[in-house]
């Protein structure tokens, strides 16, 4: 590149100077930025003040409910022999078997009620599960 | 009160130290980044931006480089984020690029950076931009950069190839 050109890139960069710092000076550029300083200070300070840390409390909560578990355990030994398979009450239903003769009337009875029969038996099977587990 | 002095100063949290740093660069800074921006409202937010980040991350800042150069790093860091937003809404919303408004170019046309501009690739800007209004090294230029030396020197023989042979810039530089 020539030197004139050379030269003229550094003449006209000077010119954007100064027309950057006339800009500035009218926009008030360092009360704005005095500004923006100020929330990165105190943005800086909140995040350096200790917090409240959880976990040692946390810790602390879990050695004691662990503690009273053992301690339940202990009055109350869980041996295999009481914690036996439990019978499910549910079974197999049978087929469904119409009377075609009794249509309509028991056909409501003969399709719902073997559905409520298992739903009992599913709830009685849950009710025991339940109560084996808070017991251990 | 020299510029380490100020630095050390404003590391340790003094903001008016830190202020007087900016006094020494902003125009400097905001020249480059009105050149490089599409309008002077971009330029406005990363100058704003680059110099609270600056302020942030002041414990980072390395002596070996001049504060300038960590300055423009800074600078060019925040204006790639710029352009991704740009691509990333306005583009993709409207289909057309950000409107342009208040060219900061309008109060001088026949500047030969306006002109540069529209010729380079943003990369080849800057390393002139950088070589000539700031007249730094090559290596502060390949730091700023984040490439090697020689992609600085690479790139700054094309760009002055490229110029050379730009009718408009000859016609520009004979007008003047």
């Amino acid at each position: 590149m020539q030197d004139k050109t050379a030269q003229q890139l550094q003449q006209d960069a000077q010119k954007l100077q100064q027309l950057a710092a006339s800009r500035l000076d009218a926009m008030d550029f360092k009360a704005q930025l005095d500004a923006q300083m100020k929330v990165a200070l105190s943005d800086k300070k909140s995040a350096q003040k200790p917090r409240l840390n959880r976990s040692p409390w946390l810790a602390a909560a879990a050695a004691i409910a662990l503690t009273a578990m053992a301690w339940l355990f202990l009055q109350q030994p869980v041996t295999v022999t009481e914690v036996g398979p439990i019978e499910p009450v549910a079974t197999a239903q049978k087929t469904l078997q119409l009377d075609l003769r009794q249509w309509p009337r028991a056909v409501e009875s003969q399709v719902n009620q073997p559905l409520l029969d298992e739903q009992q038996a599913i709830i009685a099977d849950l009710k025991a599960l339940k109560s084996r587990l808070l017991s251990i | 009160m020299t510029e380490q002095q100020l630095i050390n100063q404003a590391k340790q949290g003094a903001t008016s130290s830190f202020s007087q740093l900016v006094a020494l660069y902003q125009a400097r800074l905001y020249s480059y980044l009105l050149a490089r921006c599409q309008n002077s409202y971009d330029a406005d937010d990363v100058l704003q931006e680059t110099f609270i980040s600056a302020f942030k991350y002041l414990k980072t800042y390395d002596a070996q480089w001049q504060f300038s150069t960590w300055l423009f790093t800074i600078a060019r860091r925040i204006l790639s984020k710029l352009k991704v937003v740009y691509h990333s809404t306005f583009e993709a919303i409207s289909g057309q690029q950000a409107a342009v408004v208040e060219d900061p170019f309008e109060v001088d046309r026949h500047n030969i950076w306006r002109l540069i501009k529209q010729d380079l690739t943003p990369s080849s800007y800057d390393v002139l931009w950088f070589f000539y209004a700031e007249q730094a090294s090559i290596k502060e230029i390949a730091h700023i950069m984040d490439q090697s030396e020689s992609w600085v020197k690479t790139n700054l023989h094309r760009s002055k190839m490229k110029l050379s042979n730009n009718s408009e810039l000859e016609l520009l530089l004979e007008a003047k």
